[in-house]
């Protein structure tokens, strides 16, 4: 069902996830995907449109350099470098990212997401697991699992019935005389995993949070299930071929007057689990092709209020008319190359 | 301690003021320190002082003769016309 694509493959160029001339995205991440699953409507905002809000660039770039930060210590320390030595590197690397960075602080994103939270939670988080019993996997090169970027390709790809998409079956001759369909592009899954670890005699996929949420088992219920954590494991289990079970939640909860907390969640899938998922998989990619050639993307108004408010909710809540001039005024329209694309390289 | 920390807050101030490419080794060091101490400040409670303070307002000056002149006496009542009572 599935086939891998050489990590050296991946190039630094990178090209629409859209099949061309029209909607159909052929290449899915985890991102573009559970925007799909939550609401149709939010996805087409986000994935066709490119509307973001005005604050995210805050939490993408905050993200971001908390993740390259720790990859980087993380690097380090699997060469054997001495952990204050990568400490000092990583911060020093750290600063020289983003020492001109200066969002908003009167935002509640850049009161919380800022230079000095950055720097603050990446030292806790390097303190609080000085002696951290999960242990960076290493790949059978030697070097470290971490910041694996993968793709998968399908063995089935957008539908060939349609005029738009242009039949997209190539029928294959085998020397039996047996003939095989198999999709001109097929369906990709791509990402990328932050961290593969041994812990406890078992490998993990771990995944890094930062949250202004309280890290109790209320938050870690909601990786369970979880399109993001069942992809990922998937990746971990085919990119480095071994018997990977689940994924490590690693969060970090950013704290402006409180030390910053740290936390680890574990969440596990079955063989039948992750089959399961790429069953369903199948058909919602159908149902996100039949959509895109309809060019028409229902709102579901059952999620609207999750996660505290979707954040297209108060154009949604407007008339069909206006919510082009509320997007506009509310909302900035990325450049094709700034928008979310699963193609793009790390 | 305090004084380390004056001293220690003083020093990242000036870092902060600094360009990027002006940023230097022993700085590093020093913000290092900084959070790691910011941190046992907040652990023992003290996260909220650090927030900006806002400057009290001055009191105002009692001469003694006007705390001797005022008076002692219990306040009045209220008087009726001062009171809405609905009667049922």
């Amino acid at each position: 069902m599935i086939n891998t694509i050489d990590e050296r493959a991946l190039t630094t160029i990178s090209q629409s996830p859209f099949l061309p001339r029209t909607k159909i995205q052929f290449a899915w991440d985890s991102t573009s995907l559970g925007l799909f699953k939550e609401c149709p409507r939010k996805y087409q905002y986000t994935m066709i449109d490119g509307w973001a809000p005005r604050e995210e660039s805050i939490h993408l770039r905050f993200g971001g350099e908390y993740h390259a930060a720790l990859e980087h210590f993380d690097k380090e320390m699997a060469l054997g470098i001495d952990r204050e030595a990568a400490i000092f590197h990583t911060i020093l690397k750290l600063v020289s990212n983003i020492w001109d960075w200066n969002p908003d602080r009167e935002t509640k994103a850049g009161h919380y997401k800022n230079r000095d939270t950055l720097v603050s939670l990446v030292v806790d988080y390097l303190d609080h697991f000085n002696s951290d019993p999960a242990q960076t996997y290493l790949k059978s090169d030697g070097t470290p699992a971490v910041e694996l970027s993968f793709r998968f390709e399908l063995d089935w790809g957008p539908n060939n019935d349609t005029e738009m998409v242009g039949g997209n079956i190539n029928v294959i001759e085998h020397e039996d005389g047996s003939l095989e369909e198999k999709p001109i592009q097929p369906y990709l899954l791509c990402g990328h995993l932050d961290r593969v670890v041994s812990f406890n005699d078992q490998l993990l996929v771990m995944d890094r949070k930062t949250t202004t949420t309280t890290l109790g088992p209320y938050y870690f219920s909601q990786y369970e299930p979880h399109n993001q954590m069942s992809l990922y494991i998937l990746a971990g289990r085919i990119i480095l071929n071994t018997p990977i079970r689940g994924a490590i939640i690693d969060a970090a909860q950013i704290k402006l007057e409180e030390p910053n907390a740290f936390a680890r969640g574990f969440t596990y899938r079955t063989e039948d689990q992750l089959n399961e998922w790429l069953i369903d998989l199948r058909t919602t990619l159908a149902i996100a092709e039949t959509y895109a050639i309809r060019d028409h993307w229902p709102m579901n108004d059952t999620a609207c209020n999750n996660y505290g408010g979707c954040r297209f909710r108060s154009i949604c809540s407007k008339s069909p008319s206006v919510r082009d001039k509320f997007l506009a005024a509310e909302f900035d329209k990325l450049d094709e190359d700034a928008r979310w694309n699963p193609l793009k390289p790390r | 301690m305090p004084n380390d920390l004056d001293t220690l807050m003083s020093r990242i101030a000036t870092i902060n003021a600094k360009s990027a490419q002006e940023v230097n080794d022993e700085d590093i060091t020093a913000l290092i320190t900084y959070y790691r101490h910011l941190r046992s400040i907040k652990s023992s409670g003290g996260g909220r002082a650090l927030r900006p303070k806002s400057t009290p307002a001055p009191a105002n000056k009692l001469s003694l003769d006007t705390i001797l002149s005022l008076s002692v006496t219990k306040p009045k009542a209220p008087t009726s016309t001062n009171t809405i009572v609905r009667r049922i």
